[in-house]
């Protein structure tokens, strides 16, 4: 032991009440980092083989698809396009709003002992989950992008339809996402069973939300089923951007953000609902 | 200071609502250190996760214009696969401490040493607390928030918690929950007794102690 006591080798943070619209916007973006920082150490067990399962997974669902349309001799539905890609573009973002949904309805269950500290709020671990899985989409996109480039020899023009389209589309899913996150959080901490639940709504998702066809391709009767799928839309719209011999015509950006807040505001009624009737942030 | 104005806090039972805190006004002054009396269930807990912000109340508004810590040497934290290095940058994260300057002074303070490297499910219950405390201590807080344990683990250490914290009070207040008088007359100016989910203050702390000695006989 050193001879200086030990109250003096403290460290000398001082934390201070934060006040003001900034402030708490600082304090806001240091917990959904460090909750970020912290959900990518810990998501996979801790460790960091986990990750390969973010690759893994797609490149399973993708081969299979490919092996089924192979053998169906069905071809893509996109002229000039190959099947690699577009299944790429269609696999990517719907697992990335599958997997927000799914985040957003454990997030209370898993992070509970978290909201102790006091800046630690139910909506930062949202917040949280829904960027690390963005980022770690964009990042599982340019390795595709680079592995096919490799693999299959698919040039890097097969994936630059309209650059202001891809972001514009990016960021909407990212909307999208983050408030079927926020509901499905809320929906969880009302009935406990909803991530069940989902388990099986994201069946007949998967095979509606346009991730082995387009919208435009359908045959009437089948649209106008299928028109009713907001994901199908988002699918749609990410397609059109990337894809450059794709234009469709038929998915509406206004749709998918009317539905979008309709759902974020259902999701923070369902909060303050719930909070007013004498629920705690947190239920063990 | 720390202004509660009605607060009101209660729980889903099975059957019926439990009503925790029914409606408690009071301000916690800068300077002063108070101590709050409460049997078991008695809601103590709650009321200090509803002054420090862990949890919003039904109705009422808490307002702290001082920095809160958490209640000390909470660990529950803690993920199990993550070190406890790892554990204490999430800390210091939050609160935008040096998180280099937090650990090595957790390992020292905590006598971690190279433990502080290892996953935390490997520690014992023992280190893990000793952890948890050196964390507490690690970020200066205006007030502080005891439930019911100041120190843990060995006499040594129990010491040591108590003389930095002895230290720490110089410019720290504490608010304490306990139901025993003999730690809030060694920390606190003040005691309170929370009953039926009311609580009643009282300047001096053997009248504090009487009054809860009349309730829970």
């Amino acid at each position: 032991m050193s001879s200086e006591p030990i109250s003096q080798q403290a460290p000398a943070t001082v934390a201070r009440p934060s006040a003001g619209l900034w402030a708490n916007l600082m304090v806001m973006w240091r917990v959904v980092f460090a909750l970020m920082m912290r959900d990518s150490r810990t998501r996979y067990g801790g460790s960091d083989l986990g990750y390969l399962w973010a690759i893994i997974d797609p490149m399973v669902q993708m081969l299979v698809l490919i092996l089924v349309f192979t053998a169906f001799g069905r071809r893509v539905p996109v002229p000039e396009t190959s099947l690699p890609v577009f299944f790429t573009v269609g696999i990517l973002p719907y697992q990335f709003w599958k997997n927000s949904v799914q985040r957003g309805a454990s997030a209370s269950r898993a992070n509970v002992p978290l909201l102790t500290y006091p800046q630690v709020k139910v909506m930062d671990v949202v917040v949280a989950r829904v960027l690390l899985d963005f980022a770690t989409l964009i990042a599982v996109l340019l390795i595709f992008v680079v592995a096919l480039h490799y693999v299959t020899g698919e040039p890097f023009s097969s994936w630059d339809g309209d650059p202001l389209q891809i972001v514009l589309s990016f960021i909407t899913l990212l909307y999208f996402s983050f408030s079927f996150a926020v509901f499905s959080c809320n929906l969880g901490r009302v009935f406990p069973i909803w991530p069940e639940i989902f388990g099986y709504l994201s069946r007949p998702l998967w095979f509606t939300s346009g991730i082995f066809f387009t919208l435009q391709g359908l045959t009437k009767g089948f649209r106008q089923v299928a028109v009713f799928n907001p994901v199908a839309h988002m699918l749609e719209w990410i397609k059109s951007a990337i894809l450059p011999a794709f234009h469709s015509t038929v998915y509406s950006p206004s749709f998918i953000y009317v539905v979008a807040t309709l759902v974020l505001f259902t999701g923070l009624t369902i909060e303050w609902f719930w909070r007013l009737t004498g629920h705690a942030d947190e239920t063990d | 200071m720390i202004e509660l104005i009605d607060v009101e806090k209660s729980y889903p039972g099975r059957r019926r609502k439990i009503h925790v805190l029914r409606g408690i006004t009071h301000t916690f002054r800068r300077g002063e250190s108070v101590g709050i009396l409460g049997q078991n269930g008695a809601g103590k807990s709650t009321l200090l996760r509803v002054v420090c912000g862990s949890e919003r109340p039904n109705f009422g508004v808490v307002h702290r214009h001082v920095s809160v810590s958490w209640p000390l040497g909470f660990s529950g934290s803690f993920a199990g696969s993550l070190s406890g290095a790892e554990n204490l940058r999430f800390v210091s994260r939050i609160y935008g401490a040096d998180h280099r300057e937090v650990s090595d002074f957790v390992a020292r303070f905590s006598e971690l040493g190279k433990s502080i490297d290892e996953p935390i499910k490997t520690y014992s219950s023992g280190m893990r607390s000793r952890l948890a405390f050196g964390l507490s201590m690690a970020i200066r807080f205006q007030v502080y928030i005891i439930d019911e344990a100041l120190a843990t683990g060995d006499m040594a250490f129990q010491e040591k918690c108590h003389a930095m914290f002895e230290e720490r009070r110089s410019d720290a207040d504490i608010i304490m929950v306990s139901h025993s008088i003999s730690m809030i007359r060694q920390y606190c100016s003040r005691a309170g007794v929370l009953w039926g989910g009311k609580l009643t203050m009282y300047d001096d702390i053997d009248e504090a102690n009487e009054h809860y000695l009349r309730v829970i006989s």
